[in-house]
């Protein structure tokens, strides 16, 4: 996981410092002269050579542990993604509980009547939520719940009111993966044979269904769920602009149209890990799932 | 007649799959009976409908596509087709349970070995968790199975082949069923470990007096195993006879190519028998016997007509026109 995040640091390093645009000129613009300017770019560092800023970036993130402070604020760039991370964390969360409440319930159904009109419906439904886009869907959401029947707020944060819609619309697309996954690892399950041996117990079929079904098709599901949360920490970053939501993606958005190079690298730097974290508890929860792997 | 009464009466069953619209008979009005306490054989080559059937009588062919069509299945008296599926569900793993061929796959591979057996107990008796461990642990012994107590926590991957077999035969017999369906229960394993099984089989009989509805394709196993067979032939039973007749004095030409196919020990031949040709796809032979492209003794009537199931002496039948009496 270090070096991987090592070379992330790099990737991110050079993508922020080698995108066209100007941090200061786009902060200031025409207002200051142009010795100002020069004065400016040589106390952000900008005049040394990318290595030795590279290396200035390392020492005070890694020896230090200082993230360094927004151009535009001034404020610690740590500070503010602590006190935005949890509005995220609780963002992606729900969506998650969303997608995977309704991906695998949705998921069972279309598979044990399968060709239904049920199932039909199912994966109509599915291809419809892969297709909208999510800031549209959100809006559409924000629309007519909160516009038209008012039971919503539309936009901010504040109360458990304000996460319903936006986490709705940013597990809806999660939640379409993994009925498709569901469905498919069910299906294929129920060719098993230990299920037609559940069956020839005299077993309940809701209980060969809930219990010797599911606890094998989860396996690849979890797995599923949990690369999709990279998809919905991207999401998040769209979400949470359209639902003006305090979190870390409406943090990034502002940090990208000012080019503000510490802002932008912490904020990649963190969704990285936390995408390597989640990859990281998946395969743990396989022990969970299926104990072969737990002996080994 | 004897005054063993018929735990398990088939009669005209006939079973139906769906495939590309048309719906092909796999099993086609088949009639036999086991007597309690007995074992029979239910012999044939790969498709010709004997696993079909035994789902049949557990009420578990996969629907659609399959269905039963025609006939009954009574089990002591009672057309197992009239029951509604709560009631089947009372009668499978606890009236007639069934061990399958691939102990491999049978096994649920998350739950543990104890796990999977209290679940058939649980479900058909009146006990609580520590009575069914108990139970489940004496089962274990009662298979053969050392060390029962680390076994009954132990998961099916960590078990060998034959072992697993063992252990659904201890599900099988948990519930101390009147009949076993047991569906080729040692094709999948090696031949020491196939003797074993067989063993423990004929032991346990003995000992609890379940009938068992023993199907297999080898005829050596049978020899070993049962006191009648019926041989059936593409969803037909073509003879139907006790198992000292079958190897002494068998009747139908398919069943003397099965027992012509069986090397010998004593003499040496160039090259082994086989029945020539295959068997024809359900649905597709539309006159005559069903045997006929493959038979050695063919006549002519017998492309014409379907032969019926000809009485040769007490309780031995055959389908076969050279036992027509006109």
């Amino acid at each position: 996981m270090i070096p991987i995040l090592f070379i992330i640091t790099i990737i991110a390093f050079l993508f922020v410092h080698l995108t066209p645009g100007d941090p200061i000129r786009i902060m200031y613009g025409a207002e200051i002269d142009q010795e100002t300017y020069e004065q400016m770019r040589e106390r952000e560092g900008f005049n040394d050579p990318l290595v030795v800023q590279y290396g200035r970036y390392m020492y005070n993130m890694a020896i230090q542990g200082d993230f360094g402070q927004s151009y535009r604020t001034r404020s610690d760039v740590s500070e503010e993604v602590l006190r935005r991370f949890g509005y995220t964390f609780i963002l992606t969360i729900l969506s998650m509980f969303w997608a995977i409440l309704i991906g695998v319930t949705v998921g069972i159904i279309s598979a044990t009547k399968r060709n239904s009109i049920l199932d039909r419906l199912g994966m109509i439904s599915t291809i419809t939520a892969l297709s909208i886009p999510e800031f549209w869907f959100g809006l559409m959401m924000m629309q007519i719940f909160a516009v038209q029947f008012g039971w919503f707020p539309t936009s901010g944060s504040g109360t458990w009111l304000h996460l319903i819609l936006p986490s709705l619309t940013l597990g809806f697309g999660v939640a379409a993966t993994i009925v498709r996954f569901t469905r498919s690892s069910v299906l294929e399950v129920l060719r098993e044979d230990y299920v037609r041996t559940a069956r020839a117990k005299g077993q309940k079929e809701s209980v060969v269904i809930w219990s010797h079904v599911l606890r094998n098709a989860l396996i690849p599901v979890v797995t599923m769920a949990g690369l999709q949360f990279g998809f919905l920490i991207g999401g998040a970053v769209v979400v949470e602009q359209v639902f003006a939501w305090p979190g870390l993606g409406s943090y990034l958005i502002d940090g990208i149209l000012t080019r503000d190079y510490p802002v932008i690298q912490a904020l990649i730097l963190l969704f990285s890990f936390q995408f390597l974290l989640i990859n990281l508890l998946v395969d743990i929860s396989y022990g969970f799932l299926n104990p072969q792997i737990r002996y080994e | 007649m004897t005054m063993t009464k018929n735990i398990l009466d088939i009669k005209d069953l006939t079973i139906n799959f769906k495939s590309d619209g048309k719906e092909i008979s796999v099993v086609d009005g088949i009639s036999f009976h086991i007597k309690a306490g007995e074992t029979l054989g239910v012999v044939g080559e790969s498709g010709c409908g004997k696993s079909v059937t035994s789902l049949s009588i557990m009420g578990l062919i996969p629907s659609p596509p399959g269905r039963v069509a025609g006939g009954t299945i009574e089990f002591e008296g009672k057309n197992l087709l009239d029951f509604k599926e709560k009631d089947m569900r009372k009668v499978r793993g606890n009236d007639i349970s069934m061990i399958f061929q691939e102990p491999m796959t049978s096994l649920n591979p998350v739950f543990t070995i104890g796990k999977q057996i209290n679940e058939v107990l649980l479900l058909h008796n009146d006990m609580n968790q520590t009575e069914a461990r108990n139970r489940s642990i004496e089962m274990l012994k009662l298979v053969g199975i050392p060390r029962p107590e680390q076994i009954y926590s132990n998961y099916p991957y960590q078990l060998s082949g034959g072992m697993r077999q063992r252990v659904m035969i201890a599900i099988g017999l948990a519930c101390q069923p009147k009949l076993l369906i047991a569906d080729e229960p040692t094709t999948a394993l090696d031949v020491t470990i196939q003797a074993q099984i067989l063993n423990l089989m004929q032991d346990l009989k003995e000992k609890t007096d379940t009938s068992i509805m023993f199907i297999t394709h080898d005829l050596g196993v049978v020899a070993e195993m049962c006191d009648r067979v019926v041989v059936m032939y593409s969803g037909q039973v073509v003879e139907e006879t006790d198992v000292d007749t079958l190897f002494n004095d068998p009747k139908h030409p398919y069943t003397l190519g099965l027992l012509g196919s069986i090397p010998k020990a004593t003499e040496k031949i160039e090259r082994l028998y086989s029945i020539r040709g295959q068997v024809p796809q359900a649905g597709t032979v539309e006159k005559g016997c069903r045997f006929a492209d493959r038979c050695d003794k063919v006549m002519d009537r017998c492309r014409e007509e379907d032969p019926p199931l000809f009485q040769m002496k007490q309780g031995h039948q055959c389908r076969c026109w050279l036992y027509a009496e006109d």
